[in-house]
């Protein structure tokens, strides 16, 4: 298969920050257009690492990551084009109304018919209905990540990349985000890359998972692929298991 | 007692800051440096003031002359020196005074107005007063010698009304220039600075604030990973802060200058007995300076490019920061650079050299009066290379933001480690 066959390709990517830290170490996998692709693994395992890459917010020190065939270092702009990022806790400006910060961020991809579809259907998205009219300051922290969702869904993305898009919300926004992120993948066949802590939510959600650990992934595959292989009942002891046998 | 545990907690937050313990020496040294350097360009022109020899030159070299000058000469340590001209006297001397032709006659009506010239290097206030302060003295001394002249040469009592009155002019460089326009001209250059300061200092706070609270805002990243040149982000803030300081800046002036629109701006010169009170419109006829063309706009370029040039500054280590209070903190001695430079020129005024050239082109704040002193000297090489120098940092830092966004610093901020001794 060639490399505009996946959807994200990531070959030896090694990132080893100042101080000799390693963030990610000689990883590679592969996503396949329209799948919904899970990174799990404790903290400081790479995942951050690894979406920050892939999202061209920060330079691998070794190997390399393409997007539909676009490589992330060589055209950063080309890849911004093809990709959407929420990052870990995103938020939005707190001076702005979510209306006026939808418009904001959406603009910047698009304009004229195309933008007023988007704003339109981000508002639909994001739920707050005459929330929307208010200053991000007043919002909760739920609010805030389906306000942050709901531009990079409705840029319509060809890859999703999302970085613990579930992290520190209640059950039902929660429910409420798997949701949206599920429909986009189905509908529009949007390929989506997240992390999470949550193995019942990339149970869920992903049709593959990686595994991270210390920078290295110790395991591939479909959630059910995994459990079977490693005669586990959840991804909890799929990890576990599989972190007993890399030797740390 | 939960109020001393706060305020503790707060105070170490920023004990235990290396950005702040930074600041604070860098406060110390910056300042101690700055007010050194004050205090001694204040005392040099002091002294200069207090060794320097007065040229005279007589007209009419009558007994009375003869005798005033000698207890002039006396009374002065011997510092009294004859010249030929004005001119000669003052480029030689640093100080010129003319004794006319009529002296006797003045003297016999009661009112003797003296002609003198002093010299300066520098477009100030302080070096420039420091000499016209000799010459008011002189002035001050020969109409108190006077009685005793005139009785040495008369045998009879002067009417005590004799007043004597200087009319002082300045050479800089080649141009002789009337000292209440210089010093006029001197407060103007010495002003802009300040003025410019503040706002390019403001500036580099309003820049720094912009990524500072963008990164707590947590919508940083999301903007950092749209399809958008991040040259495009750095001159967005750039021009944002611009802005939000010529607002400012708008409101700042406004308050400055409704006093000067209420009353017309005067003058008084140095030699306050001849109360010479000068309008800013006859000073720039005089100097043939067009105000708008020659100070206006110069100034309006120094501060676009300030702007530029801070706004840089402020995005740099905005993007290098993490949260908005090590930014300030950062941020900081470079507002302070901007302003005590301001605050130098005001005192120790501005020489005409290339060290000065190239500070103005660097920090840009005393770039209009660079334009000034070049315009008075007729040097207007030094103005352009100032202004070619502006340009080309202002270049060179909005590149080096551009590249530092291009980064991982951009998003992973600087790490700063200490090894902690086990």
């Amino acid at each position: 298969m060639s490399s505009s066959n996946y959807a994200v390709e990531v070959r030896d990517l090694t990132k080893i920050y100042s101080g000799g830290v390693v963030g990610v170490n000689g990883l590679s996998f592969t996503i396949y257009p329209g799948e919904i692709y899970a990174l799990i693994g404790p903290n400081g395992s790479g995942k951050t690492t690894t979406l920050r890459i892939i999202a061209t917010l920060i330079k691998p020190t070794r190997g390399t990551v393409r997007i539909y065939g676009v490589d992330v270092v060589k055209e950063p702009l080309k890849a911004r084009s093809l990709l959407a990022y929420l990052p870990e806790e995103a938020g939005a400006y707190r001076d702005l109304t979510g209306l006026d910060f939808i418009r904001f961020m959406l603009s910047l991809r698009s304009t004229g018919k195309r933008l007023e579809e988007a704003v339109s259907e981000a508002i639909e998205i994001s739920s707050l209905g005459r929330d929307l009219e208010r200053p991000v300051r007043t919002y909760s922290k739920g609010m805030k990540r389906l306000l942050a969702l709901s531009v990079v869904l409705a840029s319509r993305p060809r890859l999703l990349v999302l970085d613990e898009p579930t992290a520190g919300l209640d059950v039902e926004k929660s429910i409420q985000v798997r949701d949206l992120v599920k429909k986009y993948n189905r509908e529009y066949g949007v390929t989506v890359l997240l992390s999470s802590h949550n193995m019942l939510e990339v149970e869920y959600l992903a049709h593959r998972v990686g595994m991270l650990y210390k920078g290295r992934l110790i395991g591939e595959g479909s959630p059910s692929e995994l459990k079977s292989r490693l005669s586990a009942s959840n991804l909890e002891e799929v990890f576990v298991k599989l972190k007993s046998a890399s030797g740390d | 007692m939960a109020l001393s545990v706060l305020v503790k907690r707060e105070i170490k937050a920023f004990l235990k800051n290396p950005a702040f313990i930074f600041t604070l020496v860098l406060i110390v040294v910056m300042y101690s440096a700055l007010f050194g350097v004050m205090r001694i360009g204040v005392e040099q022109a002091a002294v200069e003031a207090a060794r320097v020899n007065i040229g005279v030159v007589v007209v009419n070299q009558t007994s009375l002359v003869s005798e005033v000058l000698q207890l002039l000469n006396v009374t002065t340590g011997g510092r009294v020196r004859l010249y030929n001209s004005l001119r000669e006297a003052t480029l030689t001397e640093g100080v010129g005074v003319v004794i006319p032709g009529n002296f006797d006659e003045l003297v016999e009506s009661g009112l003797v107005e003296l002609r003198g010239s002093v010299r300066v290097h520098s477009i100030g206030v302080v070096s420039a007063q420091s000499r016209l302060v000799v010459l008011e003295t002189v002035k001050s001394l020969i109409e108190q010698l006077l009685p005793e002249a005139y009785s040495r040469v008369y045998n009879t009592t002067l009417p005590p009304s004799v007043r004597v009155v200087v009319t002082s002019s300045v050479v800089y460089y080649e141009r002789e220039l009337s000292a209440p326009s210089f010093m006029l001209i001197s407060n103007i250059a010495s002003m802009l600075p300040l003025l410019i300061g503040i706002i390019i200092g403001s500036n580099a706070g309003y820049a720094t604030q912009l990524v500072a609270f963008e990164k707590v805002e947590k919508a940083f990243e999301m903007l950092l990973s749209q399809p958008i040149k991040r040259s495009r982000i750095v001159l967005a803030k750039i021009i944002g802060a611009s802005v939000a300081s010529i607002i400012f800046a708008t409101a700042y002036f406004a308050g400055l200058l409704i006093p000067f629109v209420i009353m017309p701006l005067a003058t008084q010169s140095s030699s306050g007995a001849s109360a010479e009170t000068i309008s800013l419109q006859f000073t720039l006829k005089e100097l043939e300076i067009n105000p708008v063309t020659e100070i206006v706009l110069p100034a309006i370029l120094a501060l676009l490019l300030g702007l530029f040039t801070s706004g840089s500054l402020g995005i740099l280590l905005g993007s290098l920061v993490s949260d908005e209070r090590t930014a300030g903190i950062l941020i900081s001695p470079i507002m302070l650079v901007y302003m005590g430079l301001s605050f130098a020129v005001m005192f120790l005024g501005f020489d005409l050299n290339y060290v000065t050239v190239v500070l103005s082109g660097v920090l840009v704040v005393t770039l209009p009066s660079l334009h000034i002193a070049s315009l008075l000297a007729g040097e207007p090489l030094y103005a352009l290379v100032g202004v070619g120098i502006a340009v080309l940092t202002c270049i060179v830092l909005v590149a080096i933001t551009i590249v530092v966004f291009n980064r991982d610093i951009v998003v992973l901020g600087v790490r700063i480690r200490f090894k902690r001794s086990e």
